[in-house]
């Protein structure tokens, strides 16, 4: 372990907000430096990251792919009594696969945002805010521990908010970015409450201390009374609350199409490199934890495949191209939530190996969606058509990344992903949750035929047939600096499957931090496994091989399938023809898949009418009942006045009575002489008060 | 170097200690002396930075490690937020009473 490997997670998180920072100063006089000092800062970060991951995907060997490939010594941050708290970084396999994705993604959009957003009032700002989101996610994937995880979580939080709304003039992206803070802020709830009990249970943030205990089996005595299971289960719905909401999952999904509303590349930058990723990632980090209750994980595949096919039925309607794509994110998150739900080294594997191809094709898209509007300035698919002739460089990259996510075999990234997840869920372990994987399993395989068709649609209405529009059409254009982003994305979107995909298969233990999850056969290194642990090892492969074979005849026609009934509905006559017959009988399908299932409208019927309705009760029963009790007491007070007072005039004698007014009077006087309503004189007897307090207590024992 | 002075010029805890209390002192009496809102709010940031000056002394001159700047920074973004807060409110007050005066603001006069 040498020195330049110590500074690598320092120099990464370095190089952008050492960006962030200097286009503080330069955003508004030098708006094109500062948009050039940000790409290179970005562009630094990749550098290094590539230089420490490139290594590990070739020529590593697999069981010792979890070993650690960087760190920084922790150092303590503060202590606040008894407690510690320590901070450092950490790079192992899983880290450093996100920062290679995170970095290349992010300086890819970099350089597309330099032709995306020329003339734009706020450039230089612009290119502060992406550089810091994108600082904020690559802190969270450095982190060795849940308390600067959650720092950079919140950060990712505040950027988002920044640049979701970053056209600041349009009520909606007004809108956009409120409900995006505000839906994330409802998952981070659950998060937090997850971190504290977790820290609670064993008494440190950091990953490597906790995934100790829970090899152990053992968490520190005496929370609420409650077992090892118990703990770990609530620890890990309450982060998997804060993974759904950050990764859009039903049903903390509504944000993530309304934040289309940002620029382009920002749209991109959250559904790919940086935001939704977390969520996965959080998942990933936390495996070993989530483990430990056999009920977490098929919880997380069946909300996975729920919205997968959820999000994929409301993508089929779409007819703004960028919401079309934002749901079919939502829907892959869906994929990779599935596969981490199947549980052992290949869900594992499988959910963020998804997460990493589905960046780069996803980038693609998006940036593609972005030159497409940038050519067309129009989001509205019914308002283009023919687009492939006059952007041939787009239409090709997007095309890529279509088959890429559409699944098509051999060449794409998303073929072998995809194909990983779906396996990951058959073979998962025996037990009362195997059906539960395996229904999972059969709906995602419709899952895959949706996406295929789906954006197989939206390609045919953008690229193909005549233009809708002929004005638009004839103005159509393209530029290279934002083509190239496109070719290198593209070109990834096919290369990351090959990089991975043989590791993919082998089902070593990878979940870093030095944890081992023994009690699976899944999980064991293969090299150190003697006797019956390696038949047990032997009969798994041999499972997971047979399945393997069976898949390769069920994914490959789900998504041909897909990409053929797309092209066939849109791209020909019969197809027309087709469409126009099924129109009438599918109307009902329709509406409910256009109006979005009416979640939005679910919610504003139920959370905010609700808690309006409640505010409302709230101030009846102030007005009504509180203020009737201290208008009762008041009563009470009067008619117990006139009482002592016939009393008074009656009974004592006159001379005490005055003695007494007097004295009200003036202790009256004097504290109401107190209560001057002047701020400064309450200051100044806050001042006088502390000094006499100071000076007894100096005189009782000094 | 004259030997008498040395305390007098090589910083040391003290030095910081006595500027803090410097700096609370005018905080105080700008919270207590000024009239206007803004004033008073300078003042507070004055007391709070007194506070932060602290800090930063202890934990540069004993064992404390770097909880002293931790906590300054604690501080600083506290004040922000208070600030903010504090800002919103003298805004509100100006809306509502066309002026940052806070002897005019006495409606809690008992």
């Amino acid at each position: 372990m040498n020195t330049v490997h110590q500074l690598a997670p320092v120099l990464i998180l370095a190089f952008p907000l050492l960006g962030a920072v200097v286009a503080l100063f330069t955003e508004r006089s030098k708006p094109r430096l500062t948009a050039l000092i940000s790409t290179a800062a970005i562009g630094m970060s990749f550098l290094v990251a590539a230089g420490i991951v490139l290594p590990h995907v070739w020529g590593m060997p697999a069981d010792r792919l979890a070993e650690e490939i960087a760190s920084v010594r922790p150092i303590t941050w503060m202590t606040t009594g008894t407690t510690a708290v320590e901070f450092g970084f950490h790079i192992d396999h899983l880290g450093a696969a996100l920062l290679f994705m995170v970095t290349l993604c992010s300086t890819m959009i970099h350089v597309f945002s330099i032709g995306y957003m020329a003339g734009e009032t706020r450039f230089g700002g612009f290119f502060r805010w992406i550089g810091f989101f994108t600082f904020s996610m690559l802190g969270l994937v450095v982190s060795d521990n849940l308390l600067t995880l959650y720092v950079a979580w919140e950060l990712m939080g505040l950027s988002s908010y920044k640049l979701i709304g970053f056209l600041y003039h349009k009520p909606s992206a007004q809108e956009a970015c409120k409900k995006a803070f505000m839906t994330t802020r409802i998952g981070d709830v659950g998060m937090f409450l997850g971190i504290v009990l977790l820290y609670l249970a064993t008494g440190t943030f950091r990953f490597e201390e906790i995934f100790a205990q829970v090899q152990a089996k053992a968490f520190l005595p005496g929370v609420a009374g409650m077992d090892f299971e118990t703990v770990a289960m609530l620890a890990s719905f309450g982060l998997l609350f804060g993974a759904m909401g950050k990764s859009a999952q039903f049903p903390l999904h509504v944000w993530l199409p309304d934040a289309m509303e940002g620029p382009t590349p920002v749209s991109a930058l959250i559904h790919a490199a940086t935001m939704v990723a977390a969520g996965v990632y959080l998942v990933g980090r936390m495996y070993p934890l989530f483990e430990v209750h056999e009920a977490v994980l098929p919880v997380v595949a069946v909300i996975g495949t729920f919205t997968a096919l959820f999000a994929g039925t409301i993508a089929v309607c779409g007819t703004d191209i960028k919401k079309v794509l934002a749901y079919s994110t939502i829907s892959q998150l869906g994929f990779m939530f599935a596969g981490l739900g199947a549980g052992g080294a290949l869900g594992f594997k499988a959910g963020l190996f998804h997460l990493v191809t589905h960046a780069f094709f996803k980038a693609c898209l998006f940036l593609g969606s972005g030159s497409v509007i940038h050519a067309v300035h129009t989001q509205e698919v019914g308002q283009m058509g023919g687009l492939w002739r006059k952007i041939p460089v787009t239409f090709a990259t997007w095309m890529f990344a279509t088959l890429a996510i559409a699944g098509f075999p051999w060449i794409t990234s998303g073929f072998y992903s995809k194909d990983a997840i779906l396996l990951a869920l058959a073979a998962s372990e025996e037990g009362p949750w195997q059906a539960v994987r395996l229904g999972c399993m059969a709906a995602l395989v419709g899952g895959a035929f949706l996406t295929a068709a789906y954006m197989m649609r939206v390609t045919a209405l953008t690229f193909f047939g005549k233009p809708r529009e002929q004005e638009r059409y004839d103005h159509a254009h393209e530029s290279p600096v934002m083509t190239i982003p496109l070719v290198v994305l593209a070109v990834m979107a096919c290369l990351a499957g090959f990089a991975w995909h043989e590791r993919m298969l082998q089902p070593e233990m990878v979940y870093g931090f030095g944890y081992f999850p023994a009690h699976r056969a899944s999980g064991l290194p293969a090299v150190a496994l003697t006797g019956e642990a390696l038949e047990a090892y032997n009969r798994h492969a041999e499972h997971v091989a047979h399945w393997h074979h069976t898949l390769l005849f069920i994914a490959i026609p789900a998504g041909l399938g897909g990409l053929a009934l797309g092209s066939v509905l849109y791209m020909t006559p019969v197809g027309a023809l087709a469409r126009e017959k099924l129109r009438g009988p599918l109307a009902p399908v329709f509406t409910v898949w256009k109006n979005k299932y009416w979640i939005d409208e679910i919610y504003w019927a139920t959370f905010v009418a609700g808690s309006v309705a409640v505010s409302r009760a709230m101030a009846w029963f102030d007005r009504e009942i509180v203020d009737g009790l201290v208008n009762l007491a008041g009563r009470l007070g009067l008619r117990l006045g006139d009482a002592s007072g016939w009393a008074d005039r009656e009974v004592v004698d006159a001379q005490f009575v005055h003695g007494a007014t007097g004295l009200a009077w003036g202790a009256g006087g004097l504290f109401s002489a107190m209560q001057g309503g002047r701020v400064r004189v309450y200051v100044y007897q806050a001042v006088m008060a502390t000094a006499v307090l100071a000076l007894a207590v100096a005189a009782v024992y000094g | 170097m004259n030997p008498a002075l040395r305390p007098f010029l090589e910083i040391g805890l003290t030095h910081y200690l006595v500027l803090s209390s410097l700096m609370f002192s005018l905080g105080i009496l700008a919270m207590v002396a000024r009239r206007n809102a803004i004033g008073v709010l300078i003042g507070i940031e004055l007391i709070l930075n007194a506070a932060n000056v602290n800090l930063v002394a202890f934990g540069r001159f004993t064992d404390a490690g770097p909880q002293g700047p931790v906590f300054a920074i604690f501080v600083i973004m506290l004040a922000a937020a208070e600030a903010a807060i504090a800002l919103a409110l003298l805004l509100s007050l100006f809306e509502r009473s066309g002026s940052v005066s806070l002897d005019e603001a006495s409606e809690l006069k008992g």
